[in-house]
């Protein structure tokens, strides 16, 4: 009776210990193993999520006619790679097309490669993508818009889920996350 | 070291020459729109797209603009060379997720400051002509309700 009494209270003790996190970041808890897929790199070769294993991923979703939030998001990341120096050998970054009509290979590679050479930009059908898409729980809406010269926009989550060398989905990073409490997560996931 | 400094005074010289004190068309009162900050974000060109032939790509240039007069001003529309389509936007947030929408004017109220940032309100650079590389300077003319217009020589960065 003691006994269990003494598990219960250690039970209950136990969310206050996982609320002590170490990341700054959304954390996901219990980090569960990130849905595989396979996709085409901006080069036009099958990808497959699984090949990183060993790597921290940043899995971003946004398209290469978006000017505000996902070149922001790419420039950030740009910008975190460098200040982890050498511990970004073990980084990877990729950007999911949500506009599979108009971003082809070959935009996506010349977009992405702006910002970083290293990042990857991804591609598919889209029924392939759509069940990424799902996996991911990204929201993606185009939306036209009348008497502009851009013809449609693409309403779209803009969270980036990051994967740890393990394959498992472990933060979230909000859009407007800070650069520095980017760089401190993926840190500590890399010198891990 | 030097060299940031010489460009960031030059930058701040090319905005104080860009604050005109301009005559309100209608109330005849002066009304002073004063450039605090502006910025454009890197965009590379691409390749043609759907309907286009040409490679082409898209922008965001961010400005920060103060009111100092005693009269509400807005922000009716900007124009650059660097692109073909020039457009006011906003972006939306509901959770997670991002929505982009044009936007005809953005209001200016006096003495006060309209803030253009990333995940806000943009001024949007549709088709553009060449790519817009970090230290590249864009050329935009913001047009006013009341103020008179205002050239800038934004930094892209």
């Amino acid at each position: 009776m003691l006994r269990g009494g003494v598990v219960a209270l250690m039970l209950l003790a136990l969310p206050c210990f996982a609320a002590e996190s170490p990341f700054r970041t959304g954390v996901l808890e219990p980090p569960s193993p990130a849905q595989d897929f396979t996709l085409r790199t901006d080069e036009g070769k099958p990808f497959r999520l699984h090949d990183w294993l060993g790597s921290v991923v940043l899995l971003y979703f946004g398209y290469t006619s978006c000017p505000d939030v996902c070149p922001t998001t790419l420039a950030e990341f740009a910008q975190v790679k460098k200040l982890l120096g050498p511990a970004a050998q073990r980084l990877r970054v990729a950007l999911v097309t949500v506009d599979p009509e108009r971003d082809t290979p070959k935009r996506l590679r010349i977009y992405t490669q702006a910002f970083d050479s290293t990042f990857l930009g991804l591609s598919g059908p889209k029924p392939t993508l759509a069940q990424v898409w799902k996996a991911y729980g990204i929201y993606v809406q185009s939306h036209q818009v009348p008497g502009s010269s851009e013809g449609y926009v693409v309403d779209h989550s803009a969270t980036t889920f990051v994967i740890d060398a393990n394959g498992l989905l472990r933060l979230v990073i909000p859009f407007g996350t800070p650069v520095e409490d980017i760089r401190h997560d993926l840190q500590l996931l890399l010198t891990r | 070291m030097r060299a940031a400094g010489v460009l960031f005074l030059g930058f701040t010289a090319c905005l104080l020459a860009a604050a005109p004190l301009a005559r309100g068309a209608e109330t005849n009162r002066p009304v002073s729109i004063q450039v605090v900050d502006a910025w454009a974000r890197q965009a590379p060109m691409m390749p043609p797209m759907g309907h286009m032939h040409t490679a082409s790509g898209t922008g965001a240039v961010y400005v920060t603009l103060r009111n100092g007069g005693s009269d509400p001003d807005a922000l009716l529309g900007a124009t650059s060379d660097a692109a073909e389509q020039v457009e006011l936007h906003e972006t939306l947030r509901e959770g997670d997720v991002m929505r982009m929408r044009p936007v005809a004017n953005l209001e200016i109220p006096a003495g006060a400051a309209l803030e253009m940032k990333p995940g806000g309100f943009h001024i949007m650079l549709i088709n553009l002509r060449r790519e817009l590389r970090p230290g590249d300077r864009v050329p935009v003319t913001l047009t006013f309700e009341h103020a008179a217009p205002v050239s800038l020589e934004v930094p892209v960065r």
